[in-house]
């Protein structure tokens, strides 16, 4: 084709070219692959190479990890949102009281918000780290303390609130240039590609076929919006939450049940500073008392409905009194406990650094407005189809136990963006069934893991019998004092890998 | 250093005259035996055992056939007599392969017997050279049609020629192609690890930024065999102008249809041709791949001569296979086609699956210099494959063009 090449001189030519495109190409880049993109719409939506629906938290990250990698930064992404977004928005003053709604990000989490930009944002507003874990049964002695020093780290985690986690995400969204915010907008329809739909469908495509060609109809997706915007995407990323709009629209399935009770969240101020996530196991569910900096904290009480309800109504007085019975009365002296009088003679267990039992501080009063949420488990059957991926609680919803909702989602975006990442690197189209079922896998066996423990730590503390209250006090007990056991709790709680 | 040492010994004229030895063996079989190429055919569809077909070149060519299985043991009695000079093996090597390389993709083994059918036609007119074994070869990739599609394979030439009729055959057979469950499931499982070999051989040979998502853009890339776009559209998204050539017509119109689909790789051109009918025209790209496809061919060392042809003097040349080992054996024939049954049986011809320094041998003849080679392997447990040492069941390998 070119003779003129064939030559060595005109070789080294070649090369030298190639130098000079590759010397170029990081600053050409993007604009090329933009300039491709816009050239391919000749129906007037708005191309993209993903389209996140849902901008919050996990969603955000995603879009926060896709531009910040090397390999998928060139990649055109749209966040959708009912909300407006407002990435210029200040920081929460830290003088203020905190929110109520908060979590509490593991290390593994903090290392995603490291990896896109956004942790340094976090850290100058109000997180709290803790470094030590209280959990305690109210129907006896047993209980177990986790000490990050147990696993080497120096924090087992955050307490940050929402709007921090939030505000940190979207001011790095507003500084990656492929990363287009396009809210307040809501989804009203999508329109999946024909040829890459299920077998039942196979029917409508065979007639429709020369038509979907003829119109000129790519393999991608169409997001229909509210304003009347159509987004065409490779990619559909539902991160909208337990409720989720894609997935229902993309008529996927799910499983769960309720547990029957509230979550009630508030903001308390203690008597002293602390840095322990503690937790109290009652008989109507768990009590967390977190530390969110100074001596504020944050209460998650699982309880029953009747009984939310009556928490989240009552004087702030009142309330504060409850959490202090809840967490120190109405139940049997505090430790020793029966195990650990006789395992310390095994010293190959190995004991805790943490120590022993340490009582939770008093709550002096109660502030800010309170509020409950229902407690169900959702898991998605599946999490994947062809140009669609869910993240987050739209793809699970677990039990607010240890806080490890947010993180689960926090994961998926880590995976998912890797995912895609992988796939750019090797020519993949990012939508493809192939690819997105490799983040499922991955995916799937970690959430459900974590879903199942949960779920069973649910269950083991709700049974009220005396057999199931002695064995898990036994089993607390030991937990306590079989460091490497306790270890491996930590690990996987902090997302960590296991430590040997 | 160690690879410009182990290279220049590879090339030491012992290794020719094992290659004149071949070639005197080839040309002491009675004339006329290129009639029977015609069994040769059969080979394809695995109906010929081992032995019972020969391969023949043309006798005025001083190509040397290496498939039959005859000549292959000649070539390895060869190899006893000279092993002194000839490396037992090549050791797998990545220069500039990090960890990244190695990724997984999920798949079972032996991925690639769907893919080859689909590259009978083409690698049989590439072997053969000959316009009267064209007809044949269309005959036997007819057979290897998914969902046994009845139009002939060398039909349909240009798009515009078919009726909506065809595009919806066609459009089932892209669904067939494209479906990462379907009968190419293992292919699709595969692709992505191979694909990564091809990147970051690439971009260390043409000193491109491996971090960038487009790396190969400007370089031109003829897939030889593309089927329907597998390799063609991955090598297109990361920038390069690519050409996928497949000697059956039907698995061209499936790789267009699925092409447009998708603007970002449209420019990718698709042409029922051969290899040769390239050459003869006076083609040259700066890469070009045959990957599971010289197993198929009659004749691997006209095969590698036509590929380096195609192949610009900067550029290089990219192959895969399955190695003539036991093991490759037991899975790719054992375990494939007869215990678990994902091929049909006769998918494969141990006999003509070809070493890595066999085929080193033939590049080398072809002007061609392994630069990398890598071997693919399968975790059966987790079935996801990856790019590793062991060459003993695939392989994959880039060979530069030295003259």
């Amino acid at each position: 084709m070119t003779p003129l090449l064939s030559t060595p001189a005109a070789g080294r030519c070649l090369r030298t070219i190639g130098t000079l495109l590759h010397n170029q190409q990081s600053a050409l880049m993007p604009q090329l692959w933009t300039a491709s993109r816009a050239l391919s719409t000749g129906t007037g939506q708005d191309q993209y190479d993903v389209v996140v629906v849902g901008g919050g938290m996990v969603g955000a990250a995603l879009a926060c990890a896709l531009g910040s990698s090397p390999m998928t930064s060139a990649l055109r992404v749209a966040v959708v949102d009912g909300q407006a977004i407002d990435p210029a928005a200040p920081l929460p003053d830290a003088s203020e009281a905190p929110e109520i709604r908060v979590s509490a990000v593991t290390p593994s989490s903090v290392n995603l918000f490291r990896d896109v930009g956004a942790w340094s944002t976090v850290q100058s507003a109000r997180n709290a780290p803790f470094d030590t874990m209280q959990v305690w049964d109210s129907a006896g002695q047993g209980f177990v303390r986790y000490s990050a020093h147990d696993v080497d780290a120096s924090v087992l985690g955050h307490v940050v609130e929402n709007r921090v986690l939030l505000a940190a995400l979207h001011r790095r969204l507003s500084e990656s240039e492929n990363t287009h915010l396009v809210c307040p907008a809501k989804v009203d329809s999508i329109t999946w590609p024909e040829s890459e739909v299920s077998e039942s469908d196979a029917d409508v495509r065979r007639e429709s076929n020369g038509q979907a060609e003829a119109s000129g109809q790519g393999a991608g997706a169409s997001v229909h919006l509210s304003t009347g915007k159509t987004l065409g995407a490779r990619l559909v990323v539902g991160a909208d939450g337990g409720r989720s709009r894609v997935r229902s629209l993309a008529g996927l399935r799910t499983v769960g049940w309720q547990y029957g009770q509230r979550g009630l969240v508030a903001t308390v101020v203690t008597d002293r500073e602390h840095s322990t996530a503690w937790q109290r196991f009652l008989p109507t569910g768990p009590l967390a008392l977190l530390p969110m900096g100074g001596h504020y904290s944050n209460i998650v009480w699982s309880t029953t409905e009747s009984h939310a309800r009556a928490l989240e109504s009552m004087p702030h007085s009142d309330f504060a009194a409850a959490v202090n019975r809840a967490l120190s009365e109405e139940h049997a002296p505090q430790p020793p406990s029966s195990v650990s009088s006789f395992l310390p003679a095994l010293p190959f267990l190995g004991g805790s650094s943490a120590g022993g039992f340490q009582p939770p501080p008093r709550v002096v009063e109660a502030v800010g407005r309170r509020a409950s949420f229902p407690l169900s488990l959702v898991h998605s059957g599946k999490y994947v189809q062809p140009r669609l991926a869910l993240i987050g609680d739209a793809a699970h919803s677990v039990h607010p136990l240890a806080g490890q909702g947010v993180n689960l989602g926090f994961g998926d975006a880590q995976a998912l963006a890797a995912v895609i990442a992988k796939g750019v690197s090797t020519g993949r189209d990012i939508g493809e069934l192939g690819l997105l079922e490799e983040y499922e896998a991955e995916r799937r066996a970690a959430n459900l893991g974590m879903m199942a423990a949960l779920d069973g730590l649910q269950r083991l503390f709700h049974a009220q019998s005396a057999p199931v209250a002695l064995a898990r006090n036994l089993g607390l007990d030991l937990v306590q004092w079989l460091t490497p056991v306790k270890k491996r709790i930590m690990s996987y709680a902090m997302g960590m890998e296991p430590v040997r | 250093m160690e690879r410009q040492l182990f290279y220049s010994l590879f090339r030491v004229s012992r290794i020719s005259s094992i290659l004149e030895q071949t070639q005197r063996s080839s040309q002491s079989l009675p004339p006329g035996a290129s009639a029977v190429l015609a069994i040769a055919a059969h080979a394809y569809s695995g109906a010929a055992a081992p032995g019972k077909h020969c391969a023949v070149s043309d006798p005025g060519s001083c190509l040397t056939p290496l498939s039959d299985a005859n000549q292959r043991c000649q070539v390895n009695q060869s190899k006893k007599q000279e092993d002194i000079s000839i490396p037992t093996a090549l050791s797998p090597r990545s220069f500039h392969h990090g960890g990244a390389l190695c990724f997984s993709t999920g798949a079972r083994p032996n991925h690639l017997e769907n893919h080859k059918d689909f590259k009978l036609g083409e690698s049989g007119r590439s072997s053969a050279e000959t316009p009267s074994t064209s007809g044949r070869t269309s005959e036997g990739t007819e057979r290897h049609q998914p969902q046994k599609a009845s139009s002939p394979s060398g039909k349909s030439q240009s798009k515009s020629s078919i009726d909506a009729g065809e595009v919806a055959k066609f459009a089932a057979m892209a669904d067939s192609w494209w479906d990462y469950h379907g009968d190419f499931a293992p292919l699709h499982k595969m692709n992505p690890v191979r694909c990564a070999f091809i990147r970051s051989a690439l971009c260390h040979h043409f000193g491109r930024d491996a971090r960038n998502p487009a790396p190969l853009q400007g370089l031109t890339i003829l897939d030889v065999g593309c089927g329907g776009g597998l390799l063609c559209e991955p090598l297109a998204r990361m920038g390069a102008t690519v050409t996928g050539v497949d000697a059956t017509a039907v698995n061209i119109e499936v790789a267009k249809l699925h092409a447009a689909k998708d603007p970002a790789i449209a420019n990718t051109e698709y042409e029922a041709t051969t290899a040769e009918a390239l050459v003869a025209e006076g083609r040259q790209f700066d890469a070009v791949m045959a990957l599971e496809v010289v197993e198929h061919v009659a004749d691997p060392l006209g095969f590698c001569r036509s590929l380096g042809q195609l192949c610009r003097t900067a550029g290089g040349v990219f192959m895969s296979t399955i190695n003539r080992t036991p093991r490759a054996y037991a899975l790719a024939i054992g375990a494939a086609e007869y215990v678990l049954r994902w091929v049909p049986r006769g998918t494969h011809d141990w006999s003509r699956f070809v070493t890595p320094e066999e085929l080193a041998l033939a590049l080398d003849r072809a002007g061609l210099e392994v630069e990398e080679l890598a071997g693919m392997v399968c975790n059966p447990l987790t079935r996801s494959w990856s790019l590793a040492e062991d060459t003993g069941v695939n392989y994959i390998l880039f060979a530069k063009k030295i003259h």
